[in-house]
């Protein structure tokens, strides 16, 4: 129990650091609604010929637009840039003066970070953009219950990636590079931007086996309903097992990072 | 029985040499070549129980290469340590719940939120009972006078008030050893006091074992019996502060600032009938290092002033660098 609360407490600091920061974190939901916004003329321009593509309607679309972007700033987090960061100032070395758990720390406190964003930004969007544009509430009979679960499980695989570019630092000193290689993977493929099915056949192919389309494209095909209840199952149980298999990763690369650490400055 | 214990403890870096110029930098990409640092050079040293014990050196002498590998975040290349038992970087997850530690130059807090908080994710991290926490946090507001500080974000803090608090964090789950690197650095002289009353304090409530690094010789002065001196990664004394105080105590150091720029036969001359040391950065300032018990400092001032133009001197006591050179001219003194 005792053990537990530690990591309940950084969830907690996650959350504090972001509560300091509440008004610039106001000025970047109104790019997400911008970026809504343009998807929105965009899509309506697409669909002024079709009633639907690649399995959507307008209205499917709008909804997959407006809850993936606001999904986004929950799921999203820095846990690589801070541990670049942390790498490259030295800071790293407070951390690791602590009987924690590397990983978990960072989930954690991450997650703390999430739940400011659920509420500061996930929610605001999602009203707001619903007043403007079409969104429809989750359908089918699992996508309230279902969904919920499966955006925290986004948040966990995405946070794993994350933590996984972080650990680059402690072998190139830099992580730059392969942060924004990451970015642009995390992006493309996770279907914040366009649903999968957009894609070529064996693209589609290839994205089943990497983890990234179980961090957005997924819980919104559960969100909209579009999935039969098997591949709802099939869906929150992969998204468990690259959790899990991303998590055993960085247990074992931390292993082999710890020792190439020479912690920079006094 | 020891509470640390180090032996022919060796740290080499691996650091990368650029090499200049538009050429060099492709060639840097395509082979880079390494140069090997030695930070720490065979070092042995063992600390008993509640020993209070100066680590001092100059600037790159090794000291925070070598509490880095004794808190276990830094993986020696060669050589042993235990501390309490353990070997810090192999059982880093045990050993750092024993241990508290200050690096002068960051903090453990977190930066925008209020201490308070820290402090009680650290009672948490540590999974420290409630009413000790309650306790050790009562007597640490009143020993250094943090209770205002509680309430307010770390970037608010100056360095002052930052380092008590951050003091008070490292001792909070009470640990059996003490590891402060450089934990006066920066600081008024009212700080640093509050300071080393706290150490001091703290050792004697609790007995705990303290490893202290600084280059700030009145600090050691202040707290520690035992000294361990190191220079360019080799430990160069071991042994009480008295019987280096002695050597160093007649040593002071002179600065001079000259309106019109000289060198060195011109100053030789002038002060050929002192014994006294000269070393300048530039031809307008140079600092004269020389023994009280052979020659007094109003001679030399009177010598100067009378000879040359002088627009400013101080006055110093005996810098570690100095402290150094008088171990290197007297033959090394190391403990068995
Ligand atoms: N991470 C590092 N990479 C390369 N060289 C380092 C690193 N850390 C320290 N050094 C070098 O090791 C030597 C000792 O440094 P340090 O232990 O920080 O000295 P001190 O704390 O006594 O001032 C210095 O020459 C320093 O430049
Ligand atoms: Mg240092």
């Amino acid at each position: 129990m005792n053990r537990l609360a530690k990591y309940w407490a950084f969830m907690r600091m996650g959350y504090l650091t972001y509560l300091a920061y509440r008004f610039q974190v106001l000025m970047s939901f109104v790019s997400y609604l911008l970026i809504i916004a343009l998807n929105y003329f965009l899509w309506k321009a697409v669909f002024a010929k079709h009633q639907v593509i690649a399995g959507f309607t307008m209205e499917q679309m709008m909804t997959y637009v407006v809850i993936g972007w606001s999904a986004r700033t929950f799921f999203a987090n820095r846990i690589d840039r801070m541990i670049g960061d942390a790498v490259r100032d030295g800071s790293i070395a407070m951390d690791l003066l602590k009987p924690t758990n590397f990983q978990l720390y960072h989930y954690f406190r991450a997650f703390g970070r999430a739940v400011f964003m659920f509420l500061f930004m996930t929610l605001p969007i999602i009203i707001v953009a619903s007043m403007i544009f079409p969104v429809s509430l989750p359908s089918g009979k699992l996508g309230p219950y279902l969904f919920p679960l499966s955006v925290i499980l986004s948040f966990f695989l995405h946070a794993g990636i994350s933590y996984l570019t972080g650990l680059v630092a402690f072998f190139t000193r830099n992580n730059e590079g392969v942060l924004r290689f990451k970015q642009l993977l995390v992006e493309v493929f996770s279907g914040v931007m366009i649903p999968i099915t957009f894609f070529p056949d064996w693209v589609q192919k290839v994205l089943f086996w990497l983890p990234f389309k179980y961090i957005a494209y997924a819980p919104l095909r559960i969100y909209l309903g579009m999935e039969p209840l098997s591949k709802v199952h099939q869906g929150v149980l992969l998204q468990i097992m690259w959790i899990v298999i991303i998590y055993l990763t960085g247990q074992i690369v931390w292993h082999y990072a710890i020792k190439r650490l020479e912690i920079q400055g006094g | 029985m020891p509470i640390i214990e180090v032996n022919e403890l060796v740290k080499n870096f691996r650091t990368f040499r650029r090499r200049s110029g538009l050429w060099g930098s492709f060639k840097d990409l395509v082979n880079r070549k390494y140069e090997i640092v030695r930070a720490v050079d065979h070092i042995s040293f063992s600390i008993e129980p509640g020993e209070v014990v100066g680590y001092i050196g100059a600037n790159g002498a090794g000291k925070s290469t070598t509490i880095k590998m004794l808190t276990g975040i830094l993986v020696p290349t060669s050589g042993g340590i235990r501390v309490q038992g353990l070997v810090p970087y192999k059982q880093r997850y045990q050993h750092v719940k024993q241990i508290g530690v200050v690096f002068g130059q960051r903090t453990q807090l977190w930066w925008d939120i209020a201490v308070i908080e820290a402090l009680r994710l650290l009672q948490k991290i540590y999974e420290i009972p409630k009413a000790d926490f309650e306790a050790r946090l009562k007597k640490f507001e009143e020993v250094l006078g943090i209770a205002d500080l509680l309430n307010i974000p770390v970037r608010k803090l100056s360095l002052g008030q930052r380092m008590r608090c951050d003091l008070a964090a490292s001792l909070l789950h009470n640990p059996p050893v003490l590891f402060l690197d450089e934990p006066t650095i920066g600081l008024d002289i009212a700080v640093k006091s509050s300071i080393r009353d706290f150490i001091k304090e703290i050792n004697r409530e609790y007995n705990t074992t303290v490893i202290l690094t600084t280059h700030d010789l009145s600090d050691i002065e202040h707290l520690c019996r035992r000294v361990i001196m190191i220079d360019h990664g080799r430990l160069i004394y071991d042994g009480d502060l008295k019987s280096l105080k002695d050597r160093a105590v007649g040593r002071r150091r002179l600065l001079v600032d000259f309106i019109l720029p000289i060198e060195r036969p011109g100053l030789e001359k002038v002060l050929a009938e002192y014994p006294v040391e000269m070393e300048s950065s530039n031809p307008f300032h140079w600092e004269f290092i020389f023994d009280r018990k052979k020659v007094a400092a109003p001679e030399i001032i009177g010598q100067l002033l009378s000879k040359l133009e002088v627009r400013d001197l101080e006055l110093e006591n005996p810098k570690i660098e100095d402290v150094v050179r008088e171990i290197y001219t007297q033959g090394r003194q190391v403990k068995p």
